[in-house]
């Protein structure tokens, strides 16, 4: 198998939803074929957060997988697994790539959230990867989600693994970030640091990053890619007018509280743009409130996309 | 007042025996003053372990400072109290002994038993009741008790005499929004970057300098960083942020964060540019690990004396 270009956006895509709450198959194809246009876009993730992973059944992870890969036009397909633990992400693992993905995206183990053991981390990635034949991209969580997230050393020590290709890099902070991805560099230059810091994408592209992997890249994947590129080319002047267009949006996706509501904004932002029929989310998140939807309006007109 | 660029935090060099040692402090502030890019000199704060010295001590080490500096640039007094009253003693004496403006801390009180909303207010309103001197607000990290929230900030910036911002709010959204709501509504205002650990990020966010101990170190450095930034250079920034890292890193990257300005003094004697690396009680010596580690750090960066 040839090694994925990683050189751009892989937006992380959200999952459409029937009023009964079942996978809308012909809205995803639809939505992943409008991803996989953009110039810009090297692949395609589902079955992350962003996806709702965690209240998908198997099956349904299954389903978004083969209709992902169907609809990426020769993309390569990257499916998240999210599982309780070791078994049940290598069956995943498996789902994953008789469904056509091309890599994992391999999270925590759910429990990892409450406490971790040490050594827990390397054992558990090593006993995937050698079980399944994909290759696996780590999932570097919040920095907030503190038992989950991966310390630097820790991270490195993942990173060496075979087996192990990108890290998504995603600890909602800067200086978390410039750490691991000055470690990775040095430690392991084989391994692709795909930027999923989603509040802080400018600056993270400014400390450095081999591609971006990221959910805000489902609602512009064509702002995301021109700022990495435009931070690629040094062009801080270009960067900083993308940067200012997006903030607005970042801040009232993600930054208004509960961040629990951060994908259904997505969603919303979606529906206004015209590229989803409906905002619906597996329970149990909830429908957006009025007052949101109208934030989320407002929003995407400051990013002159309304 | 128009401050701008470089604003070292001076330490403050002791004897083995912890007096003051008045020359070593002359012959630091002066090699600070002659530095290209160097805006002012901050004395009496963290880095010049202000917690740590006597109300007398104060006066002498700011005494020093002016006498040495002689008007080459601005010298910036550190007012660190836990009682209004104290802090008007404070800014008192700086502003019969030389000082050109303050830099006022919070109360350390804030950090364990917060603050009523209209605290802020009353404490920089009493200490501009008692001096005509401008002043300069510290920002602490979100993350802390004694943070002014972004409302806080604009209250405080709208009182007369309020010339500056040492922000180390560390969560680069809160950063951003802060600096452009102060653009907006008080361009008099200047803001000074206090991420020692995270230079780079703050300055392409925007700032009007940089006023951190980290600057007490290497403000060659800094001001190239700042100066690439300001040219919009990223491959120029990005290169002095590299060069910086390693030295970041040994000094601020590890825990406890406290323990800075003690690697720093080490750092300095073994650069040849302070006499003793001795810090107050309660600081602790640093252990030959880490000795080790700075000095191998420098000698790397070709910062040791030949």
């Amino acid at each position: 198998m040839e090694p994925m270009d990683f050189g751009g956006v892989f937006p992380a895509n959200i999952t459409p939803l029937t009023e009964a709450f079942e996978i809308d198959r012909r809205a995803l194809e639809r939505h992943v074929g409008y991803l996989a246009g953009v110039p810009g876009v090297k692949g395609i993730v589902c079955n992350g957060h962003a996806g709702e992973v965690t209240a998908l059944s198997r099956a349904e992870r299954r389903t978004v997988t083969e209709v992902a890969v169907a609809a990426a036009g020769g993309l390569p397909v990257i499916s998240g697994v999210c599982c309780g633990g070791t078994a049940e992400a290598i069956e995943h693992a498996r789902d994953a790539q008789r469904a056509g993905a091309r890599a994992i995206l391999l999270c925590p183990p759910e429990t990892w959230l409450v406490s971790r053991e040490p050594g827990a981390a390397p054992a558990f990635f090593r006993a995937v990867t050698s079980a399944i034949d994909l290759p696996v991209v780590v999932f570097q969580y919040p920095y907030t989600w503190a038992n989950a997230t991966y310390d630097t050393p820790t991270l490195v020590e993942l990173a060496q693994i075979p087996g192990v290709i990108a890290v998504k890099e995603a600890p909602w902070e800067v200086n978390r970030y410039e750490d691991d991805y000055r470690a990775l560099r040095a430690a392991a230059p084989h391994v692709k640091v795909l930027c999923a810091n989603d509040e802080h994408l400018f600056l993270s592209y400014v400390i450095g990053s081999d591609g971006t992997l990221v959910g805000f890249a489902a609602l512009v994947p064509d702002l995301v890619g021109a700022l990495w590129r435009a931070v690629g080319a040094g062009d801080l002047a270009r960067a900083r007018e993308l940067h200012d267009r997006m903030l607005p949006l970042v801040k009232t996706v993600y930054r208004q509280p509960p961040i629990a509501r951060r994908h259904t904004r997505l969603k919303e932002a979606l529906v206004m743009l015209g590229r989803l029929e409906r905002a619906v989310m597996k329970p149990p998140r909830l429908p957006l409130p009025p007052e949101e939807r109208d934030a989320v309006k407002r929003a995407l007109m400051e990013a002159s996309l309304l | 007042m128009n401050l701008h660029g470089i604003l070292p935090a001076c330490l403050c060099p002791f004897t083995p025996e912890l007096a003051l040692d008045r020359a070593a402090l002359a012959s630091h502030v002066d090699f600070l003053a002659r530095q290209a890019g160097v805006g002012g000199i901050v004395c009496n704060g963290h880095a010049g372990e202000v917690s740590s010295l006597a109300r007398a001590e104060r006066v002498a080490v700011l005494t020093t400072v002016t006498e040495t500096v002689a008007r080459r640039v601005p010298v910036i007094a550190g007012v660190s109290a836990e009682s209004t009253a104290e802090a008007v003693e404070h800014a008192q004496d700086a502003e019969a002994n030389g000082a050109d403006a303050l830099l006022v801390f919070p109360p350390h009180v804030w950090l364990r038993m917060g603050k009523n909303e209209r605290a802020p207010r009353e404490f920089f309103r009493a200490i501009r009741r008692a001096v005509r001197l401008p002043l300069a607000i510290f920002q602490y990290p979100v993350w802390t008790r004694a943070s002014y929230s972004t409302g806080q900030l604009l209250d405080l910036t709208a009182i007369d005499g309020v010339v500056a911002i040492k922000m180390g709010t560390r969560d680069m959204i809160r950063y951003e929004t802060d600096l452009r709501l102060l653009r907006e509504h008080r361009p008099h205002v200047a803001v000074f970057t206090s991420h020692d650990e995270y230079l780079l990020p703050t300055l392409v966010v925007g700032a009007d300098g940089c006023l951190v101990g980290f600057a007490a170190i290497v403000p060659e450095l800094i001001a190239s960083l700042f100066a690439a930034v300001q040219e919009g250079d990223l491959k120029a920034a990005r290169a002095h942020a590299d060069r910086l890292f390693p030295l970041t890193q040994v000094l601020y990257h590890r825990e406890p964060f406290g323990d800075c300005h003690s690697r720093i003094k080490e750092a300095l004697v073994m650069m040849g540019r302070l006499p003793s690396a001795a810090v107050r009680p309660p600081l602790v010596a640093l252990d030959d690990d880490e000795r080790r580690a700075i000095g191998a750090v420098l000698r790397a960066a070709a910062l040791l004396p030949r």
